[in-house]
């Protein structure tokens, strides 16, 4: 399957002074383009690093992972670069909108770090569209600190989807919102998945938005467990 | 609405990001900018000082010059038209614009009323023709056709407060030919004295100032018209110094060599003081000379003049008998003849066809070595008979005006008629005085004679036959008795010629003259013309490169400023974490991370350059302010001026710029390595030293590596020049400060903390020590700033200078001398004996000469060589010092080349060595010979002598911290060699119970003003050295509390930093109950910890750093003074934790433990 997320068996340790710490073991897990997803677990579960290794932020410490069939473990430096920047979008709990830039410009950020062949008009009208899908076409050069939370979390969702990439991972996007600003963070985060047909993957502890998704699995102990498939 | 963006916002490039970054992190920015800045300045103020002071030097230099070029400056004098011959020389095709006759001598002023005196000064007969040579029309003074007026300089008639038509007296040094170390030299009529009245104040911003020899001191400088000097001195039309201007010449043009040509093509024999007789009677010439005595390259010129010219040459030496007297008669006065010429000759002297002949008419052959010839009338007067013993009595001059009688006996073996060529007073040449006398009892010689022993008969033979030899003795024999020194000022009075058989008397003399100028080497006989101009420039390259000075003090600094730049974009960075982990995280490269990162980094350096190199401009204005003013001591340098040439400019800019890059670029190491996740987290660098062996392990790898270069360094500087020393000594200092600070980094690593108990009074400040270990990089970076400042101030402060408790030891840096002295008009005589003490004018049984003993030295004027002069002494001042003070010995001594015993228990007798290859032996301060000569031990110092020969002066010996700074020291037998000229002494050093140094001085000076006498205590003139050296340290210590404010500045960012990002926790502690001062001393410890830290690196680097120095030339170092800095620096360093602890404590409670 070109257009899947697959793992394989990974594993994350982490060395302390105790000895290694083994965060996740052996978890294989399969998703195809247009699936989404929810992992859930206690904190300190591993959700994030899961997220982290899929995203191709950290090495697991074994196993392997492939997105259409590219394994990140094999690439060079700058190719593990273009592959988070083409196939990769993140939305942090933390939106990490740069305080500086404008929302537009966060927006437009990934479209700088390949130099050579963005094409700026194309990039710059898809992160209007993009904007105007998340509902900020009118915020676009506020500065973030001008933001409510929800606003900040569409921006970044605006911000992951701008190279269309076909892996969407959030780390938990509502995590920091009130109930009704999560609601429409999530249900703008499925809408999207929907229209850009990506991969989604969520880390969450709402229940309410794992109902949302086609697939959610559960976390504890190092093991992945999938707890529901629709 | 998208429609209402702003056009910069309608796009992202990196560009946009970087301005925007640039401008949003303004504060992180600005910090590193105000680091970049003074690391800039610190360079750029740098360089600019070396160029001002070079600047500065140049520009006195030439305007001091006005448009003179050349000079020729001579101790003979010469016709005062010989300036306009040369300007009409075929040489020279018209390319003078300008040449003036001068008389420039040495001498004293006093004012006529008030007695003010100053002596040692300039004094310059001159016309209208010198003020021609100024550069602007506002340097020449109204100089109206008055004979008795004087103008004085600036400098001068401040120091004598002297008015405009006021009366001076001024005392001027008379040139005397023939020299006052022969027997027929005059000892006491070297100098005069003028009434003059003061004319004119003369700006010392031009030729107001002028001086052949480079000083930045102004000189005292007294302007007579030229005509007026000359009658002073008794040389009518005469000058000794011609001042010549070039059209249109380059400042750096040497037109030596043309100068020179036409000199040799204007200069007659009279102008070089000889005189061509033709003797018609007798059938020859001869060449004599005003000096009486014929000086060598004189001698060997006419020699091969004369050969070229076809003539017979012979040699004569005529000298003066007290007494002649036969064995049988020898002791009855009566029957001794006095004062009579005795000619010592060779057999060429006698022409071949005209021998001496008895009064039987029967031929004499000239004497052999042992014989003597009497003349008839001598010998009928002491009844001699062919065969007797004759002794001759004699005066023998010596130094210091000695005169000794001498005899020596002689076989008589021929007796001369009174006719032919012994009849013939043209064996002795003129000398006035006693030549031109009418009656023996007329004689004004100077050295004594008896005139009761001149009888009728001996005025009966003045009258007939004047000065004509009544002995004859062989030449070498006569000069062997005589003479003491052939090479000195010469051993014939004069020489003879004969005209070959075909040649009249006339023709041969034109030939000789001719043949003569020709052969005649100028320079042999110091008529040589210097490039002033070029040389002054060459001087005012300075003799320190104080831009390499101040950047080596300054190193310190701007590596302070450095780390600072470092501290501040790494702190910046970490706030930034975050958003590299996004950038990461969205597809950036870590190298394009790292580049956009170092981008805004290089961005932050160019705008600090930029600002720096500005600001550099005013440090440097800054610096030249302290320099003229607060730190005046150091260079008496009122002329310093700001100079800031391009290029110096552009160097401080780029090299600024690539430091605070190369800064920012190593305070971005491992950032962008870390893992997005962690970077995310805004985990970056907490934990890394501690508990890591492997890093301990590196770290004391590093340490020994920096302390085993360090001390490699100090082994491989031994023998270096000054300079590299200097480098080396800052080299191995940050080596020691990156050894012990990395010696701190393992020990901090190795170490595992021990629990802190609660029971623990000092349980909080230990929890605020260890805070200081959570980020050890910021915590060793702000330790290196505290300790770089700290050596600085440290290792600076134990050089600092003082004199010794016993001042007067003989190994302290006066020698053991009370008083040192010059003299502007050298002594002929002995001030150590009552005869001597009488002929200068002193009384001999004065009280305050009891226990006073004076070591005289002869004196060859030159470039000041001490640091009191900023030029470069291109032609430094040389003096000769007696036997007696060699076996004196004295002084303490840095290093010498002393082989045995002996010669390390006194390396003054060094200066007796013998070099095959002909070097003279010299002696001088360490600190003139390193930094002024830029030269070290057994290395040679070239210098011109008197004959225009190139001789090495070796250094056998260097001298620690003395008063003889400014003089380089040679044998007198080896000064003599190299300037026969000098006659007199005119340097002194004097001992004499300390009470009585200031009557010493007050009245030595007050009793020989005629001679220009200028005593100084030696302890003064010490506390002037030291106070030198004292005020560039201080200079250099306030670069280091430059340092320091840095270090400081660093410190508080750091603790600012740590408590922002600590805010959470300190909020808990406070909502479990802890008070605020609590919190506060935990702040304090953690500043306590890295300020003790940073000074105990510093001190302990520096005192390692000066340990050699320490233990080989022990030096009292000043603990009170440093400790007491020390525990300023403490003060100063808490104070700035002062500023970290308000915001820690204002910071409210429930917000910071809501972002926990």
């Amino acid at each position: 399957m070109t257009e899947a997320l697959h793992a394989e068996s990974i594993s994350k340790n982490f060395p302390t002074s105790r000895g290694p710490l083994e965060v996740l073991r052996d978890i294989s897990l399969q998703l195809l383009r247009g699936e989404s997803a929810t992992v859930m677990g206690p904190s300190g579960s591993g959700k994030s690093t899961l997220l982290n290794i899929l995203g191709a932020l950290e090495p697991p410490t074994s196993g392997r992972v492939t997105l259409g069939g590219r394994d990140p473990a094999s690439m060079s430096e700058t190719e593990l670069a273009a592959f988070r920047n083409r196939s990769v979008g993140f939305v942090f709990q933390d939106h990490h909108l740069l305080p500086q830039c404008s929302v537009l410009e966060n927006v437009l950020i990934p479209t700088i770090a390949e130099r050579k062949s963005h094409d700026v008009p194309e990039a710059l009208s898809r992160a209007r569209m993009l904007l105007d899908r998340v509902s900020l076409a009118d915020r676009t050069d506020h500065r973030p600190a001008e933001l409510s939370g929800g606003e900040r979390q569409r921006a970044a969702i605006a911000r992951a989807l701008i190279n269309r990439p076909t892996l969407l991972l959030a780390d938990e996007p509502t995590g920091n919102l009130d109930r009704a600003s999560a609601e429409a963070v999530a249900a703008l985060l499925l809408d999207l998945h929907r229209e850009e047909n990506t991969i989604l993957l969520v880390v969450t502890h709402s229940e309410s938005l794992a109902r949302h998704f086609t697939r959610c699995f559960e976390l504890a102990d190092g093991g992945l467990v999938e707890a529901r498939e629709q | 609405m998208a429609g209402s963006s702003k056009p910069e916002s309608s796009d992202v490039r990196a560009a946009t990001y970087h301005r925007r970054s640039l401008s949003y992190h303004w504060r992180t920015n600005l910090s590193v900018v105000l680091a970049a800045v003074v690391g800039t300045a610190a360079l750029t103020g740098a360089l600019l000082v070396g160029d001002s002071v070079r600047g500065s030097l140049r520009e006195q230099a030439l305007v001091r010059l006005g448009s003179i070029d050349h000079a020729l400056i001579a101790d003979r004098f010469f016709r005062e038209r010989l300036a306009n011959d040369l300007l009409e020389s075929a040489h020279l095709q018209k390319r003078v614009a300008a040449a003036s006759a001068a008389i420039l001598l040495r001498g004293g002023v006093a004012h006529a009323d008030s007695g003010r005196r100053v002596n040692r000064i300039s004094i310059l007969g001159v016309d209208e023709r010198f003020w021609g040579l100024a550069s602007t029309p506002a340097d020449n003074p109204d100089w109206p056709d008055e004979e008795r007026i004087v103008a004085l300089n600036e400098p001068l008639a401040s120091e004598l407060s002297a008015q405009p038509s006021d009366t001076v007296l001024l005392r001027v040094g008379t040139p005397v030919d023939i020299p006052t170390e022969t027997l027929l030299g005059r000892r006491d009529d070297t100098s005069s004295t003028l009434r003059l009245t003061v004319r004119a104040i003369i700006s010392s911003d031009g030729l107001g100032s002028f001086d052949a020899h480079p000083q930045q001191r102004l000189p005292r400088n007294a302007f007579v018209p030229l005509a007026t000097l000359q009658r002073a001195i008794g040389r009518p039309g005469a000058a000794n110094a011609v001042l010549v201007a070039y059209k249109g010449a380059d400042s750096n043009t040497d037109f030596t060599a043309d100068l020179q040509a036409a000199l040799a093509e204007c200069l007659t024999l009279e102008d070089l003081g000889l005189r061509l007789r033709e003797n018609k009677a007798h059938e020859y010439l001869s060449l004599e000379s005003d000096r009486l005595l014929i000086e060598p390259p004189v001698e060997a010129a006419a020699r091969a003049a004369a050969q070229k010219a076809g003539l017979r040459a012979g040699n004569i030496l005529a000298y003066l008998a007290n007494s002649i007297e036969v064995e049988s008669t020898a002791g009855d006065q009566d029957e001794a003849v006095p004062y009579s010429v005795v000619a010592a000759i060779d057999p060429q002297v006698l022409h071949p066809d005209r021998p001496m002949r008895s009064p039987q008419g029967s031929p004499v052959a000239p004497p052999e070595p042992g014989r003597i010839l009497l003349n008839e009338w001598a010998a009928d007067e002491l009844n001699a008979d062919i065969g007797d013993r004759v002794r001759l009595t004699y005066y023998l001059t010596g130094p210091r005006g000695r005169l000794d009688t001498a005899s020596h006996e002689f076989e008589l073996t021929g007796i001369v008629a009174l006719s032919g060529p012994a009849a013939d007073p043209g064996f002795t040449p003129d000398y006035p005085g006693i030549t031109d006398a009418t009656r023996l009892a007329d004689w004004d010689p100077p050295f004594p004679i008896d005139l009761s022993r001149i009888r009728d008969r001996d005025e009966e033979y003045w009258d007939e036959h004047r000065a004509t030899p009544k002995a004859f003795v062989h030449l070498a024999e006569g000069q062997s008795l005589w003479i003491s020194d052939e090479q000195r000022f010469g051993r014939l009075t004069s020489m003879r010629f004969y005209p070959a058989r075909n040649q009249n008397l006339a023709s041969a003399a034109q030939a000789l003259r001719s043949q003569l100028l020709n052969n005649l080497k100028l320079s042999q006989l110091g008529l040589r013309f210097d490039a002033v101009r070029k040389r002054a420039l060459d001087a005012g390259r300075g003799s320190i490169d104080f831009g390499g000075m101040f950047i080596g003090f300054s190193f310190f600094l701007i590596i302070s400023a450095a780390m600072l730049v470092a501290l501040t974009f790494r702190l910046g960075m970490e706030r930034r974490a975050g958003e590299i982990g996004l950038l990461l995280a969205v597809g950036f490269t870590p190298k394009r991370v790292a580049r956009m990162l170092l981008g805004e980094g290089a961005a932050v350096a160019a705008i600090g350059a930029v600002v720096g190199t500005g600001a550099g401009l005013a440090y440097a204005w800054l610096m030249l302010a302290g320099l003229r003013s607060w730190w005046s001591d150091a260079v008496s340098a009122p002329f310093l001026r700001l100079h800031a040439p391009a290029a110096s400019l552009i160097i401080g800019l780029f090299a600024g710029f690539l430091i605070a890059t190369a800064s920012a670029a190593w305070a971005l190491r491992g950032l962008t390595r870390a893992s997005p996740r962690a970077l995310l987290a805004g985990a970056i660098s907490a934990g890394v030293i501690r508990g890591s062996a492997r890093r301990a392990r590196a770290a004391w790898i590093i340490a020994v590596g920096a302390f085993l270069a360090a001390g490699g360094l100090a082994v491989a500087s031994v023998g270096a020049s000054a300079t590299v020393r200097a480098a080396v000594f800052f080299g191995s200092g940050a080596a020691l400060l990156i050894a012990c600070i990395a010696a701190l980094a393992a020990g901090a690593a190795r170490s595992q903390p021990s629990v802190i108990r609660p029971t623990n009074p000092m349980a909080v400040t230990r929890l605020g020590v260890r805070n200081a270990s959570r980020h050890p990089g910021r915590s060793l970076l702000t330790v290196g700033l505290i300790a770089s400042a700290v050596f600085v101030i440290v290792a600076i402060g134990a050089f600092r200078l003082k004199t010794g408790d016993d001042p007067y030891a003989r190994s302290a840096g006066t020698g053991g001398f009370a008083v040192l002295a010059e003299a502007a008009v050298p002594l002929q005589h002995d001030l150590n004996i009552p005869e001597g003490r009488q002929a200068l004018g002193l009384a001999a049984e004065d009280e305050y000469l009891h226990d006073v003993h004076v070591y005289p030295f002869r004196l060859r004027p030159g470039d000041e060589a001490s640091c009191l002069n900023l030029y470069r002494p291109t032609a430094p001042r040389i003096i000769g010092a007696t036997e007696e003070f060699v076996c004196r010995g004295g002084f303490t001594f840095a290093d010498s080349v002393a082989e045995t015993d002996t010669e390390r228990e006194n390396p003054w007798l060094l200066l007796r060595k013998q070099f095959d290859d002909g070097a003279v032996p010299v002696i001088g301060d360490q600190d003139t010979v390193m930094w002024q000569l830029h030269l070290g031990l057994s290395q040679d110092l070239t210098i011109t002598d008197e004959r225009g020969r190139a001789v090495p002066l070796r250094f056998v010996g260097v001298l620690k911290g003395s008063v003889l700074a400014g003089e380089l020291i040679v044998a007198e037998d080896r000064f003599l060699r190299l300037f026969p000229s000098t006659t007199g002494y005119g340097y002194f050093l004097i001992e004499t119970p300390p009470d009585g140094v200031g009557q010493l001085e007050e009245r030595l000076e007050a009793q020989l003003a005629d001679y220009g006498f200028d005593a100084t205590s030696t302890v003064q003139r010490l506390r002037e050295y030291h106070a030198i050296q004292n005020t560039y340290l201080s200079t250099f210590q306030t670069l280091g509390g430059l340092g320091l404010v840095l270090g400081t500045l660093g410190m508080a960012a750091v603790l600012l930093r740590n408590v922002w990002e600590r805010r959470s926790e300190m909020a808990l502690l406070r909502a479990l109950g802890f008070r605020r001062s609590t919190l506060g001393w935990l702040v304090l410890a953690e500043n306590g910890a890295l300020l003790l830290a940073g000074l105990a690196v510093g001190c302990a680097s520096a005192l390692l750093a000066i340990l050699p120095q320490l233990l080989t030339a022990p030096r009292e170092v000043p603990w009170g003074s440093l400790a007491l800095t020390l525990v300023l620096v403490l003060a100063t360093g808490m104070l700035s934790g002062l500023a970290a602890l308000r915001p820690a404590l204002r910071t409210p409670l429930l917000p910071a433990l809501r972002s926990e």
